[in-house]
């Protein structure tokens, strides 16, 4: 056990943990953070995806010692009331369907849309092929990306 | 602004919650227990008389609306749709109300499980007569204050309007009065054009909770005192635990305990061995130092290819009919041409997003559930029976479900939460590794599908013979009858073949398998809908022309084959190949174009068009995205992955192997929607079944190759 700090959502909290445990497991059984999912635990699915200092990373198989100088940023981060533009364009093109797998989605597509203002079929194709959603939701995917992209290139949210 | 509650709360809790003082005009059902069929009542009133029952709709004094939605929401849009039938009914906005996820009682709620798309098909009128009474007795209500009939009055947004002076009263001001008044016994239904909410696209309001991380699934779910647990099951089904090592489990901090589990499959158990600990991560890390050796001395080991062998020498037996048209025999006596061929599909793993897991507390006589399950009534009834006591005692609470696909309607892991629970004398958590998920089943059953066509001089079909080999699901339920056996679901009734007959050889395995979604259609409308392409090949026609021609009475098909066709741009890019496939199931008839063309020397799926007719629908844009999503899950069965077995073990265990369509492999996808007055349909399976056969014929298009063993390698092709 050890007496780890992390930094989450711009708030820090001390947890007393196997400094071996996952991420995810940290975030979600010690902090009670639900909104990051448990979909493989080898890093296949995407479902436990957070940012660590802006990047995304599957939290499934990161060692939560790994994380402890870092900023971490869970989907309870991005925004609580639905106000970011991907949360938006999510909400108008109507994204998830059981919606399991979507916390993950958001932080794949925040995390490409930090980097990549404006991406193409392509950039998104692989940013996003580390999620994967059994409901079948990408073609509307595809589309919330390029409507986020869009609104925050036109400062229209 | 509608408040969504997204814990399931008590009858009692709820009203508390929803913060309804004073009166309360409740509006349910109540279910006669024999036979008679089921009453809309104004509930204030029947408790009085003494009638017991929970109610869909909640009017308070303070006009706050509740509204209760029955079924498990798993992705399909129920959460939001069947409050919409009785909103549009009550004439009320779905911005106004507040919707509560029910708990399971059937006395209450009748029919509460999703499953063969049928959530619209049952509750489409039930559920609006429900709204449209309540409506009535606030008109009732409104007309005796005011001293007028009630064709004065009409409803509209949550007021009852006096039609001469245009004066007006809130629902939660009629309330009260409402509240005394027996429910009127007949009820006038809206008609199609009168419909404000039904049929438009409204935002689906359980959303807003699935991007913000906020929505509750059962793997989120917390109990006081529970512990959590992962099991080792035997790897293969009907092994036993020999013995096993716990020592070096036991040092695994926070790991509490290890005991042998059970878990009931239909007719059999499933034995494994149980860590028990304080959080998930240390109950695996405990799991991965347990040493178990199984019993496998009395399990006959499957291998996939035995399996397959065994069911292509079953398919030379006649088997079971299932149905019979005209005279079959003489049909054939009478062809001149022939075809015939033989279709293989695999077993498939449902491999919802959540991992199966659910929370189950056995203490004192009673039961409570907390999970994501697809069957609230049916889990109910068997936890009674396993633990031997009363339905009443059993409480099931419903969260959202991270998909389901069938596999969440079953009762194993609820009853194995139950075995364990009561062990321990606790609740307990189970979650299932994705591995667990995997391998364990139940599976979609594989099936080898054998046809034979007969065709006149002129090319005209005039007979054929369907066989079917695979495990029939109702047969793996103890006290089935195995000489019955249901129809080949997906094999298209509609065809005018003036001789066929179709069989059905059932196969025993000890394999347990489930519906998986759209279950035997997406099997079975693989093969029908392939062979039809090859019967139109042989009678020299074009796919489309040659589905309409054994369709002449068929309008509802024939309208749209000539929409596809129009919509697919069919045949109009020559460096491409179509192949289309309609198929009839869960009460919709759905049909798709499927584009494909080879770019540096690579196929790939370039566009599906979909048209469907369900009938009168609740929201186009939920069957658009349902057809999507049945489509790319179609992809997977296609021409992605398989569960096969060797030495009785599923070999695929996560999704490395076990690949799943991901967002490069996504085509274009189009949806259109037939628009009539016909009964509703079902739409959370109907878009699957044509898409392997319209993939497959689409092949055939550009390739001259005939696909006819699922899955394919869409690289080698």
């Amino acid at each position: 056990m050890a007496r780890i700090t992390l930094n989450i959502n711009g708030k820090d909290h001390e947890v007393d943990v196997d400094p071996q445990m996952p991420l995810l497991w940290v975030v979600r059984d010690h902090l009670g953070m639900k909104g990051s999912k448990f979909g493989c635990g080898i890093a296949q699915c995407g479902a436990c995806t957070m940012h660590l200092n802006g990047t995304a990373v599957r939290t499934c198989v990161f060692p939560v010692s790994a994380a402890a100088n870092g900023k971490i940023t869970t989907i309870e981060g991005v925004s609580e009331n639905n106000d970011h533009p991907i949360q938006q364009a999510w909400i108008e093109e109507q994204v998830p369907q059981c919606g399991y797998c979507q916390s993950g989605q958001i932080m794949s597509a925040t995390s490409l849309l930090s980097r990549n203002s404006d991406p193409s079929d392509r950039d998104i194709d692989m940013a996003m092929q580390g999620n994967i959603c059994r409901c079948g939701t990408y073609p509307r995917i595809r589309n919330a990306i390029k409507k986020a992209a869009k609104k925050m290139n036109d400062g229209t949210y | 602004m509608m408040e969504l509650t997204k814990k399931t709360l008590s009858r009692r809790g709820f009203i508390k919650a929803s913060g309804m003082a004073g009166t309360v005009l409740a509006v349910g059902y109540y279910f006669p227990s024999f036979g008679k069929e089921a009453k809309v009542v104004n509930a204030n009133l029947a408790k009085a008389e003494g009638i017991e029952l929970n109610q869909f709709i909640y009017i308070g004094q303070d006009g706050k609306i509740t509204i209760i939605a029955h079924r498990p929401e798993m992705g399909q849009g129920v959460y939001q749709s069947m409050p919409t039938l009785i909103a549009e009914e009550l004439e009320v906005n779905l911005d106004d109300i507040n919707i509560v996820q029910a708990p399971a009682n059937q006395d209450a709620y009748g029919h509460q499980q999703v499953g063969g798309s049928s959530s619209v098909r049952l509750s489409w009128e039930p559920s609006r007569k429900m709204g449209a009474t309540a409506r009535e007795m606030l008109i009732m209500a409104a007309a005796n204050q005011w001293g007028v009939s009630t064709n004065e009055c009409y409803a509209s947004e949550g007021y009852v309007i006096n039609r001469t002076n245009k004066s007006k009263l809130s629902y939660g001001e009629l309330v009260e009065s409402a509240s005394k008044l027996k429910a009127p016994s007949e009820v006038k239904l809206k008609e199609k054009k009168d419909f404000k909410i039904l049929g438009k696209p409204l935002h689906r309001k359980d959303l807003p909770l699935k991007t913000n991380g906020v929505a509750s699934f059962g793997i989120d779910m917390e109990v006081p005192e529970m512990v959590y647990a992962s099991i080792d099951r035997s790897p293969v089904f009907q092994g036993k635990v020999k013995s096993f090592d716990d020592s070096e489990t036991m040092k695994v901090p926070g790991v509490q305990k290890v005991i042998k589990s059970e878990m009931p499959v239909f007719k059999h158990t499933r034995f494994g061995v149980a860590v028990i600990a304080d959080n998930y991560w240390s109950a695996l890390q405990g799991r991965k130092a347990l040493k178990v050796e199984w019993d496998e001395s009395e399990v006959e080991l499957l291998d996939n290819e035995k399996i397959f062998q065994q069911y292509r020498e079953e398919s030379k037996k006649d088997g079971i009919v299932a149905d019979e048209q005209g005279d079959v025999k003489k049909g054939m006596s009478e062809a001149k041409k022939f075809v015939e061929a033989t279709y293989e599909c695999p077993f498939e793993a449902h491999s919802p997003m959540e991992p199966m897991n659910i929370i189950v507390s056995v203490k004192d006589k009673k039961c409570e559930l907390w999970g994501p399950i697809q069957s609230p009534n049916w889990i109910r009834r068997s936890l009674a029976e396993y633990l031997e006591i009363p339905v009443e005692n059993v409480t099931i609470n419903v969260s959202f479900l991270g998909g389901g696909f069938g596999r969440r309607a079953f009762t194993d892991f609820p009853l194995e939460g139950a075995y364990l629970s009561k062990q321990l004398g606790k609740p307990v958590k189970i979650v299932w590794t994705r591995e667990d998920d995997t391998t364990q089943g139940p599976f979609r059953p594989a099936t080898v599908n054998v046809f034979k066509a007969g065709l006149a001089d002129n090319g005209k079909l005039i007979a054929m013979e369907k066989k079917g080999v695979y495990q029939e699901l109702r047969h793996q339920f103890p006290g089935s009858d195995e000489t019955k056996v249901g129809k080949l679901e997906g094999a298209n009734k509609a065809y005018e073949i003036p001789n066929s007959i179709e069989r059905i050889v059932p196969q025993n395995l000890p394999i347990p398998v489930m519906w998986w979604r759209s279950v035997y259609a997406s099997t079975n409308g693989f093969a029908y809908e392939a062979f039809i392409d090859e019967v139109a090949e042989a009678s020299g026609k074009d796919p489309i022309d040659f589905r309409m021609s054994i369709l002449e009475n068929e309008s509802r098909y024939t309208e749209i084959l000539k929409k596809l066709k129009e919509k697919s741009d069919w045949k109009k890019d020559s460096n491409s190949g179509y192949g289309v496939a309609i198929v009839e199931s869960f009460g919709s008839i759905c049909g798709q174009v499927v584009q494909v063309k080879k770019t540096d020397g690579e196929l790939k799926v370039e566009k599906v068009t979909a048209v469907i007719d369900c009938g009168m629908y609740i929201n186009p844009d939920t069957i658009v995205a349902q057809i999507e999503g049945s489509i790319i899950m179609g992809m997977q069965a296609a021409y992605k992955s398989e569960i096969t077995f060797k030495n009785g073990r599923a070999e695929q265990q996560n999704f490395d192997k076990y690949k799943m369509p991901r967002i490069p492999d996504t085509p274009a996808i189009a949806v259109h929607i037939m628009e009539n007055e016909e009964a509703p349909g079902g739409v959370g399976e109907p878009g699957l079944p044509p898409f392997a056969p319209a993939l497959a014929n689409a092949i055939f298009n550009e390739s001259g190759k005939r696909i006819r063993k699922l899955p394919f390698n869409l690289k080698e092709v």
